[in-house]
């Protein structure tokens, strides 16, 4: 979506020369955890409230292919002291995390509106026995997706054993999710399966 | 933070302040550039001769206790007591005996600023 930004930023993209330096800041947020901010500088940089430390990394361009992929940005870093490799482990790869890669002036760092930005999430990630770290960035595959989320099975449970829906509170610990032993659990009345669906599929 | 020892005796010095930027020539033929950093760093190349072989022993055990790492540097300009964080910006020492004279060492250090 394009950006309204200020009129001293359009003179300043204008300029054959500048002294000013165009600004390469990325949030890193994973669900309730602190963000992580950093900047492609060699310097801090305080935007928007947030202090941006000093980092080395590479932003490619988006990547769009001929077999219809769905667009990715990379960016990889060398994890030289490896803080962020245990993050990342601990965190499952810290996929689905939401990157925010803004880009600003360093002259008009009061303007909280940047050049460009792009909000991307995690989905993949790779590390050398180098220490090379190779977050690809982009949106979610809907083609991944299970759609409808919900598949109707004759003889087949959706709900977890004991969770909110299943709603068993008694003393056994097992259940394979057919009706039968729904039934002798007298927990029947909640059966998440569909046992009046026909045995030949939707379309017969 | 470690601080790097006073040799004696200091015969030569390199001041660089790097400010990298970026460069391009357009298709027209205008060179456009744009600065890439927001602060600029030094560079210091320290040239040492007729070093004693007590001192070339404190320079070698600092190098080894402190390469990879950061340390601080007295601005060798006596005019200027700024302290400068830095790194070896070199991965050997390179020393040289001179046997023609008072037979004393040579070397010469770069230091980045970081």
């Amino acid at each position: 979506m394009p950006l309204d930004i200020s009129t001293n930023a359009i003179i300043e993209k204008n300029k054959l020369t500048s002294i000013n330096v165009e600004l390469l800041l990325i949030e890193v947020k994973y669900q309730a955890e602190d963000s992580i901010y950093v900047c492609l500088n060699n310097a801090q940089i305080v935007w928007d409230g947030n202090t941006y430390l000093p980092a080395i990394f590479n932003l490619t361009g988006r990547n769009e292919t001929k077999e219809s992929e769905v667009p990715k940005v990379n960016l990889t870093f060398t994890d030289i002291n490896r803080f962020v490799i245990p993050l990342l482990e601990e965190f499952n790869g810290a996929n689905g995390a939401v990157v925010t890669v803004s880009l600003v002036d360093s002259k008009y760092l009061d303007n909280t509106t940047p050049k460009l930005q792009e909000i991307l999430e995690i989905i993949d990630v790779t590390i050398t026995d180098k220490a090379d770290v190779n977050i690809s960035l982009g949106a979610e595959n809907l083609y991944n997706l299970r759609i409808p989320l919900n598949r109707y099975l004759k003889n087949s449970c959706r709900f977890d054993f004991k969770s909110t829906l299943c709603g068993y509170a008694g003393t056994e610990t097992e259940c394979n999710r057919t009706y039968a032993r729904c039934k002798e659990l007298e927990n029947g009345t909640r059966f998440g399966g569909f046992p009046s669906v026909g045995r030949k599929g939707f379309f017969s | 933070m470690a601080i790097f020892p006073t040799i004696k005796i200091l015969t030569g010095l390199t001041v660089k302040n790097i400010k990298i930027a970026n460069r391009k020539t357009s298709a027209a033929g205008y060179p456009m550039s744009r600065a890439r950093a927001t602060i600029t760093k030094k560079e210091f190349t320290l040239k040492y001769v007729y070093v004693s072989s007590a001192d070339k022993a404190t320079v070698n055990a600092f190098f080894d206790t402190n390469q990879g790492l950061s340390f601080n540097l007295d601005n060798p300009d006596p005019t200027d007591t700024t302290i400068f964080t830095v790194i070896f910006g070199q991965d050997s020492l390179d020393w040289v005996y001179d046997n023609q004279g008072i037979g004393r060492w040579a070397t010469s250090i770069i230091f980045q600023e970081v």
